[in-house]
């Protein structure tokens, strides 16, 4: 076994994550070689190192800071105070649906108002009726009665 | 102590109180962890605040798949990442950094810094964070979840998104190239 390996084999003892045949070859190396004992002797110094560097203390009330930065955000990112976010897109799906309703309710009759006339003045036009009786100026029953079959 | 799984679910109830409570207990622990990982105090408070102001947002989104901790971490650790992008993208955009003046006055700045520091502790505490700056975003990582979190090689795993395998070894490479830039530390140790 190289020494590279060892050395892993070390760094993975030191947090005791070796089995017992690892843990048994380490510990019989770490009597002989005075590099692996410096190794694990700088790791340990190194940990401590770490906790010394970490030396950020916030002040006592930055958990109130921080709360008081959640409750201003949440104020102006939501009007509607206490209403649940599945309430607001119930609403929200209902008010597009009546929106679409009225828009298919207006353009829709539109159409169907503008098509029945088209219809009339075609038919008007074209009917045997409108020529003949277009001319006069005074109408029998006879005449009607034509004017009714003819259209 | 109310553990954490009562407290995150009462927050995600809507309780301020049990939200507050998670941030009292974390927020050391993530400003220690973000100042080591950025090396700069001066950012660090505005940090922690986005972390858990983000934390709290998608609170209704945490399912328990990891521990709370480790889920703010990764929130902490996603915005470190971004917030380096950004130096980086300001320093190439000033590129005052590149000239001999703005290095000497920052070569200056450092060193009255420690003077005024004072104490050989502090000095070797900046040691510290000076190599650990040195180190790649992966390597630092892993280094702080272990050696300051003591977090378990599954927890780290989990924590980074990563195999328990990869864990171990890039720990040894973290820590073999920690020693390497410790060097003169371990020196005056001895």
């Amino acid at each position: 076994m190289n020494h590279k390996t060892l050395l892993q084999m070390l760094s993975a003892y030191s947090d005791g994550y070796t089995n017992e045949s690892q843990r048994a070859t380490v510990l019989s190396h770490l009597e002989t070689c005075s590099e692996c004992r410096k190794f694990l002797r700088e790791q340990k110094q190194m940990k401590a190192g770490i906790h010394e560097a970490a030396d950020f203390h916030l002040h006592h009330a930055f958990s109130a800071k921080i709360m008081a930065s959640i409750q201003a955000t949440e104020a102006m990112e939501i009007p509607w105070m206490g209403v649940e976010p599945s309430a607001r897109n119930t609403v929200f799906a209902l008010a597009v649906a009546v929106v679409m309703l009225i828009a298919v309710t207006v353009f829709g009759g539109t159409q169907q108002e503008f098509d029945a006339q088209h219809l009339l003045t075609a038919g008007m036009n074209d009917s045997l009726a409108n020529n003949v009786l277009m001319h006069q100026t005074e109408l029998s029953k006879d005449d009607v009665m034509l004017a009714v079959m003819t259209k | 102590m109310t553990d954490d799984y009562t407290l995150v679910r009462d927050a995600q109830g809507g309780s301020h109180k049990a939200f507050e409570a998670l941030v009292h207990k974390y927020q050391r622990q993530i400003a220690n962890l973000i100042y080591l990982s950025m090396g700069n105090r001066d950012e660090v408070e505005d940090l922690v605040q986005e972390v858990f102001v983000r934390a709290y947002r998608s609170l209704p989104r945490f399912k328990f798949d990891a521990s709370f901790f480790s889920w703010l971490y990764r929130i902490g650790l996603n915005l470190c990442i971004d917030e380096i992008r950004k130096k980086k993208i300001r320093r190439i955009v000033s590129l005052d950094f590149l000239t001999e003046d703005a290095i000497e006055h920052q070569r200056q700045e450092h060193s009255s810094a420690l003077t005024s520091e004072g104490t050989l502790y502090d000095e070797r505490k900046e040691i510290i964070r000076d190599a650990l700056q040195q180190l790649s975003m992966e390597y630092r990582q892993v280094i702080l979840l272990r050696e300051y979190e003591d977090l378990t090689y599954e927890e780290i795993a989990k924590t980074l998104h990563i195999t328990v395998q990869a864990v171990k070894s890039r720990l040894f490479r973290a820590r073999a190239e920690l020693k390497i830039l410790l060097k003169d530390y371990f020196q005056e140790m001895v």
